[in-house]
């Protein structure tokens, strides 16, 4: 293949992951530096484009869309002039909300009157929105350090704490041992371990399952639309019924995602069956507690519960800017990885490119998939690969595990599964743990 | 250690987008599934145009709905994907020039207007920065690279979209790449 050629199919190597460039082009890149300089410009200058962050629709957007749809319809015979030339306004979702709770009644069992249940939701929806600050104390089965999601049926409960502050712009924080996310109302930073650092945007997804508890008024709207669409098995119990202060809503849920292969299951609380215990405080409405029990094994696991709520209490600004210690270590992102050599195509290859890396102390190769580090170097350099295995996928993650046995030099080995990954702008295979 | 480093900053949709070959809606039902399969991916798509959460759902909001109200009309098109993409290109720009005549007629000495200024925002100063660069661009290469990176569709469904062949649709990407790359190389002043 010519440089020009070459260079005349370089679009190609922007196509989705699913349409690849030719092995032709692949291999021209291999050993033509100029063109391989001209594509990392390329993928640079494109990079300079990609916006940081990836927002979402809120999550009532499908919600208000089918209710304006109907209305539209509704409308139809008659004279429609400039229906959707305005945005709908907040009140009317929440005349939305409550056609929902109604809707929503006939997926309620238990044993309850409707119309207590249609004032119980609604009002606490209400009693919700006048939210100025939240403080949620709970305790999660998972571990110090590691992603926010990750929960394990025999992990101790280590402590988690969350905070936001309502209005605008809107921050929060959430914490654990070993791992802070905050939001200051313009960006998000992430410290693990005390000096390992990540800026982000505002919606930069270090977070997930966590996020909705504090929105407590979405929670209860998106439990409410859950039941009415039929995900979720949901049982309301009014205080009247239990001769207590509290009502309780439970929410049973099947785990999310394709477990075909099994290896998520249980590790995250979406991809669990487990049940939602909701609390509320009746003369209030106010949400007072949640408890998250797995389904495993004919056994209910607790896997996260909150210990205490604390509504509009004065938080201090602080609390969204932790300082960052001296000894700060930004951690990179695939944008900052360096382009030379081959890149790899596959998550196999890059789980290859990792492990032989190391195994070589080549560490421009380890370099293509994972940002170096001297601990890295340390606990890696010279291991030995017994097996690296096909790529497969599991539960709700948007990449893939390689399956892989090492030995270490002291001689122990270690058998897991490596994340990889490419939903990133620039479409690598990079590593995203299980190492 | 368990896979601790988020990594990916820029996460796909939710839900697998939808076969660009998928038909029309015909049915509420139907049009509520494919609610659930674009918004995510056409909500962000408008953000980047549009700079404004509340703009970019309005819009995509208006489209999804004339999109189902004229189901007759769009009942032979096969790659409902591309299309949407495309009317929610159109509607941006619309929402776009309104805000420049808005702009035009705006008095900047108005005080409410001064109090209205949002707050810094370094996710929107990006977009700022990136609308800036395309800008400079031709439309069309702007708009092939916009559908690419932002809509993050194929070349197959932005040639559909854009209504030109898959050859083209290329060309005017790696162009405007070029083209980029060369606005990006005098700006560093080298």
């Amino acid at each position: 293949m010519t440089c020009r050629s070459a260079r005349r199919q370089m679009a190609d190597l922007f196509d989705d992951a699913a349409v690849s460039a030719s092995a032709e082009l692949h291999a021209h890149l291999e050993v033509c530096g100029a063109c391989a300089a001209e594509f990392a410009g390329a993928r640079n200058a494109l990079a300079s484009v990609t916006p940081v962050e990836r927002v979402r629709a809120s999550l009532d957007f499908k919600e208000r869309t089918m209710n304006k749809l109907h209305q539209e319809l509704n409308a139809a015979p008659a004279a429609r002039p400039r229906l959707w030339a305005r945005p709908i306004p907040r009140l009317a979702f929440s005349v939305g909300l409550v056609l929902a709770i109604v809707l929503a009644l006939p997926y309620f069992g238990g044993n309850h009157s409707q119309s207590g249940a249609i004032a119980l939701l609604a009002q606490s929806v209400q009693a919700m929105s006048s939210l100025q600050t939240v403080h949620i104390t709970a305790r999660m089965r998972t571990l110090p350090r590691d992603n926010f999601e990750m929960i394990g049926l025999n992990y101790d409960f280590v402590p988690v704490e969350m905070w936001k502050e309502f209005g605008t712009p809107q921050k929060w924080r959430i914490e654990k041992p070993g791992r802070v996310v905050a939001m200051d109302g313009a960006g998000s930073l992430l410290l693990i371990g005390g000096n390992q650092a990540m800026r982000g945007g505002a919606r930069t997804g270090f977070v997930d399952w966590l996020m909705p508890l504090l929105d407590p008024d979405r929670v209860l709207q998106s439990e409410l639309l859950s039941a009415r669409q039929g995900k979720s098995q949901t049982t309301l119990t009014t205080p009247t019924d239990r001769g207590s202060h509290e009502t309780m809503l439970r929410v049973a849920r099947r785990a999310e995602g394709d477990l075909t292969n099994d290896w998520l299951r249980n590790k995250s609380v979406l991809e669990s069956d487990h049940t939602c215990v909701y609390r509320f405080d009746a003369p209030t409405n106010r949400l007072a507690g949640l408890q998250v029990l797995v389904h495993s094994g004919g056994q209910d696991v607790p896997v996260f519960e909150i210990t205490n709520i604390v509504y509009n209490e004065p938080l201090s600004a602080d609390l969204f800017t932790p300082a960052l210690p001296a000894d700060v270590s930004w951690m990179g992102t695939p944008a900052d990885l360096p382009v030379t050599g081959a890149i790899p195509a596959t998550p196999r290859e890059a789980a290859l490119a990792f492990f032989e890396g190391c195994a070589n102390r080549d560490w421009q190769r380890v370099a293509s998939v994972t940002q170096l580090s001297d601990g890295l170097k340390q606990d890696y350099g010279g291991i030995q690969v017994v097996s690296v295995g096909e790529a497969f996928q599991s539960g709700t993650y948007r990449g893939w595990f390689v399956p892989y046995e090492i030995r270490y030099p002291g001689g122990q080995t270690k058998k897991h599964n490596l994340a990889v990954r490419n939903d990133n702008p620039q479409k690598r295979f990079i590593l995203d743990g299980g190492f | 250690m368990g896979w601790t480093i988020p990594f990916t900053l820029q996460a796909t949709p939710d839900t697998a987008p939808m076969d660009t070959a998928g038909r029309w809606p015909q049915s509420v039902e139907q049009f509520e599934g494919l609610v659930k399969a674009v918004q995510d991916e056409l909500v962000h798509f408008a953000f980047c145009r549009l700079r404004s959460l509340e703009d970019a759902e309005d819009a995509v909001q208006d489209v999804l709905v004339r999109a189902y109200l004229e189901r007759e009309k769009h009942r032979t098109v096969t790659g409902v994907r591309p299309y949407l993409f495309r009317m929610v290109a159109n509607r941006c720009t619309d929402v776009l020039r309104q805000r420049q005549r808005a702009e035009r007629r705006r008095d900047p000495s108005d005080p409410a207007d001064l109090a209205a200024c949002p707050g810094p925002d370094p996710a929107v100063d990006r977009l700022d920065d990136i609308e800036r660069l395309l800008g400079r661009l031709p439309e069309r290469q702007a708009e092939a690279i916009r559908l690419r990176v932002f809509g993050c569709l194929p070349f197959a469904a932005i040639a559909e979209a854009v209504g030109v062949s898959l050859p083209t649709i290329k060309s005017r990407f790696r162009y405007g790449v070029e083209r980029l790359r060369g606005i990006l190389t005098k700006e560093a002043g080298l």
